[in-house]
């Protein structure tokens, strides 16, 4: 107990050195508060994006592969790419199924597609060269990972259906709006269908009419569907009005209608939506297992997670090292202070020493000195540190922000998009993923970002704190431990007198 | 309640800092409670030596020291040295920054004294006043004390935990000639009306002859 009043006594006694010991500590506790502040603010913003990032995963033929394949056979038997994939068998809707049912994937949905011809519906074409070929060859866009691989069937409509609401990412993201009608159920059995604005002021369409609807090359069998709704494709820019868009020939029908009518036919695109991006690997060996030929990769939209987690992860790592350079650099100070607090204290150990006071109680004082001092100061430096973590924080993340945002106009840039044009038309290609994102980071969602920051002091990062001033404190009381501990008591009296 | 039986007893202790010279050869010595005892010889003979290995802050190698008939090698030296026995250093030895009560009662704080720290106070208070020094010098810093009264303090603090022996080192070297009898009369009455062995180094024959028994040190050079 005397030890511990002592040790009170002993720092009120010797001001200058611990106000010196405790800036010290200050400084470290500070810019310790701030690293762990912004590693746990970053940390949360990651894995919350990660959360709501949506992992999509889609089968696609790995044409590297085959490519290598084909290679590989002698010149006189090499067949053509074309010919290789058709050999390639593509998973059938009661595959998709099987592979879907997994505890890898938290959820999948299908798109089925089928080229097909109508009788009394004239087909939107546009004269531009360009924009002809890009409607052709975009016959399945829309779909996720669209294209198996297999040839597309022509025709001049394209008959498509979603296994759930939630696959029409381009409704969800609003790229596409009902305009007149509705939307048929996700339990839709009758032959409805949904078209565009386009297609229906073209051949002069509306809600109720019926369409007619053969194969190609089949006039035998027609089906015929009844309009149920049109949409109107938003995410076309004003300047392109001239132009038809890409899906203004596809007509969005039921799930059960194109089973019907396409049967075996029809062209499926799966995509599955994964628990954990690093289950990728998992989920495609067990898909192999289970039957899925082996020149089918499953691919996913991590990257577009990754890149955008970039800075935000750098942000992480150099709090993190900042952090380790604050806390190699102020210990180091700490203990030499201590070294020489100890030293100059000498005389006073050996008198201790001489009139009987044990090692380890005298050693116990100065640890406790150094304690008392070090949590003085822990609590003063966790205060400055939070309060200004919120504004470096913020700063700091601002910074990240604005570098996503470049990166994600370069990105679109990449795609030949407007920087700028809205996250949503990148975002219906990317499954929703860039959605959220687009809400989280935009200039006016600031106000997210601060509540968030203010947060970044919590009882995690008070305890971390805790730990490594307890920690950085304990190495400098070793110096005075195994001083004490060294110090022969008649040495240092006889060196005095 | 005076007893026969020494205390303390030194036998065929021998010392050396370092191998070539010798300090203090086959010294035998007894020490009783109850007596005073000077320990003379000349400057460098060895006297604080000695006393340094009776307080156990130096360890004996060759020969033996018996505290009550055990070995003080093989007995808790910070112990024995906070409880069993209070040395007044030569060079006093006391922390300066202090006052001369919270010297004093930082010593009882060591040895464990079964006081609360009111007790301790009142304690100190009285045993500073008995070597002469009232409340207004107790409670100053050392430092601001001249030699003979922190020479006072190092006698308060070397009885403050009741110590069967207290040995002191020239306790009166710098003192003049009244307070020297003041510091001696002090000292016998330990031993006359305490019962405690009282061991002092002194070059002062005067010194000696107030003391039951001198011992004196020869010096090896
Ligand atoms: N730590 C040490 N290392 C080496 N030699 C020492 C040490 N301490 C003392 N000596 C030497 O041992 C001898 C005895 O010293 P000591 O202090 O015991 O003498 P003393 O009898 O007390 O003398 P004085 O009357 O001057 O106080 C001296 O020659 C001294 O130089
Ligand atoms: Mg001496």
């Amino acid at each position: 107990m005397y030890i511990f009043k002592n040790a009170l006594k002993n720092i009120t006694r010797s001001k200058g050195r611990n106000i010196l010991i405790g800036a010290v500590i200050v400084i470290i506790s500070a810019t310790s508060c701030i690293a762990l502040a912004i590693r746990s603010s970053a940390g949360e913003i990651v894995s919350s994006y990660e959360d709501s990032f949506e992992i999509t995963a889609s089968l696609s033929v790995d044409r590297e592969a085959l490519r290598d394949l084909m290679m590989s056979q002698s010149e006189g038997s090499r067949g053509s790419m074309r010919d290789l994939m058709a050999e390639i068998e593509s998973p059938g809707m009661a595959e998709i199924e099987k592979y879907g049912d997994s505890e890898y994937v938290d959820h999948y949905t299908c798109t089925l597609s089928i080229g097909m011809d109508s009788s009394g519906l004239e087909p939107l074409t546009n004269d531009d060269p360009e924009n002809a070929d890009q409607t052709e060859s975009g016959a399945g866009q829309g779909m996720p990972g669209g294209g198996s691989g297999l040839p597309i069937e022509r025709g001049d409509f394209t008959v498509i259906a979603y296994s759930s609401l939630q696959a029409m990412d381009r409704f969800i993201s609003g790229d596409n709006t009902i305009t007149s009608g509705s939307m048929f159920g996700e339990n839709e059995t009758q032959p409805v269908c949904v078209i565009s604005d386009e297609l229906a002021a073209y051949n002069d369409l509306t809600v109720g009419d019926t369409i007619l609807m053969n194969k190609p090359g089949d006039e035998e069998n027609s089906y015929t569907l009844a309009i149920a709704g049109i949409y109107k494709d938003t995410s076309v820019d004003d300047s392109a009005m001239n132009w038809f868009s890409n899906s203004a020939n596809q007509i969005i029908t039921a799930f059960p209608a194109v089973q019907e009518i396409a049967g075996t036919d029809a062209q499926i695109s799966a995509t599955f939506y994964l628990n954990n991006i690093n289950d990728l690997q998992s989920l495609e060996t067990e898909m192999k297992n289970k039957g899925l030929n082996e020149y089918y990769i499953l691919t996913t939209n991590d990257s577009a997670l990754e890149q955008t987690l970039r800075p935000l992860e750098n942000l992480n790592d150099f709090a993190g090292i900042f952090l380790l350079i604050v806390l190699i650099i102020g210990g180091a100070i700490l203990m030499i202070l201590t070294m020489i607090n100890t030293r100059e204290r000498k005389y006073e150990i050996g008198v201790l020493r001489a009139i009987g006071m044990k090692k380890g109680k005298l050693a116990a004082q100065f640890v406790a000195e150094l304690l008392i001092v070090s949590f003085i100061s822990l609590l003063i430096g966790a205060s400055v540190g939070a309060l200004a973590s919120v504004p470096t924080a913020q700063a700091l993340l601002q910074n990240e922000i604005e570098s996503i945002q470049n990166e994600r106009s370069s990105i679109e840039e990449n795609f030949g998009m407007a920087p700028g044009a809205g996250g949503g038309r990148f975002g219906g290609g990317q499954g929703g993923g860039r959605e959220i994102m687009g809400g989280m980071f935009e200039p006016n969602a600031n106000v997210d970002h601060i509540s968030r920051i203010n947060a970044v002091i919590n009882f995690r990062v008070m305890l971390q704190l805790l730990l490594i001033g307890l920690g950085v404190t304990l190495c400098a009381t070793m110096v005075s431990v195994v001083l004490i501990s060294r110090y022969e008591p008649l040495r240092i009296l006889s060196g005095r007198s | 309640m005076s007893s026969t039986q020494s205390i303390l007893s030194i036998e065929k202790v021998s010392f050396a800092y370092d191998k070539h010279k010798m300090i203090l050869k086959e010294i035998d010595l007894s020490f009783e409670k109850g007596k005073t005892y000077s320990v003379m010889g000349r400057s460098g003979a060895g006297k604080t030596t000695l006393l340094s290995l009776i307080s156990g802050l130096e360890t004996v190698r060759e020969g033996k020291i018996l505290y009550n008939g055990q070995n003080i090698s093989a007995i808790d030296r910070e112990t024995y040295r906070s409880r069993n026995i209070g040395v007044v250093f030569q060079n006093f030895n006391l922390l300066f920054h202090l006052t001369a009560l919270e010297n004093v009662v930082l010593s009882m704080d060591i040895s464990d004294l079964p006081l609360n720290a009111k007790q301790k106070k009142e304690k100190a208070y009285a045993l500073l006043e008995k070597v002469g020094l009232d409340k207004e010098k107790a409670d100053r810093r050392v430092l601001k004390l001249s030699g003979g009264e922190q020479q006072r303090v190092a006698i308060a603090r070397a009885v403050s935990y009741d110590p069967d022996i207290v040995i002191a080192d020239e306790p009166t070297g710098n003192l003049d000639q009244s307070t020297e009898k003041e510091i001696m009369d002090l000292l016998t009455s330990l031993a006359a009306k305490e019962n405690k062995c009282v061991i002092i180094v002194t070059h002062s024959p005067t010194v000696a002859d107030r003391t039951d028994i001198i011992y004196e040190i020869a010096s090896s050079l």
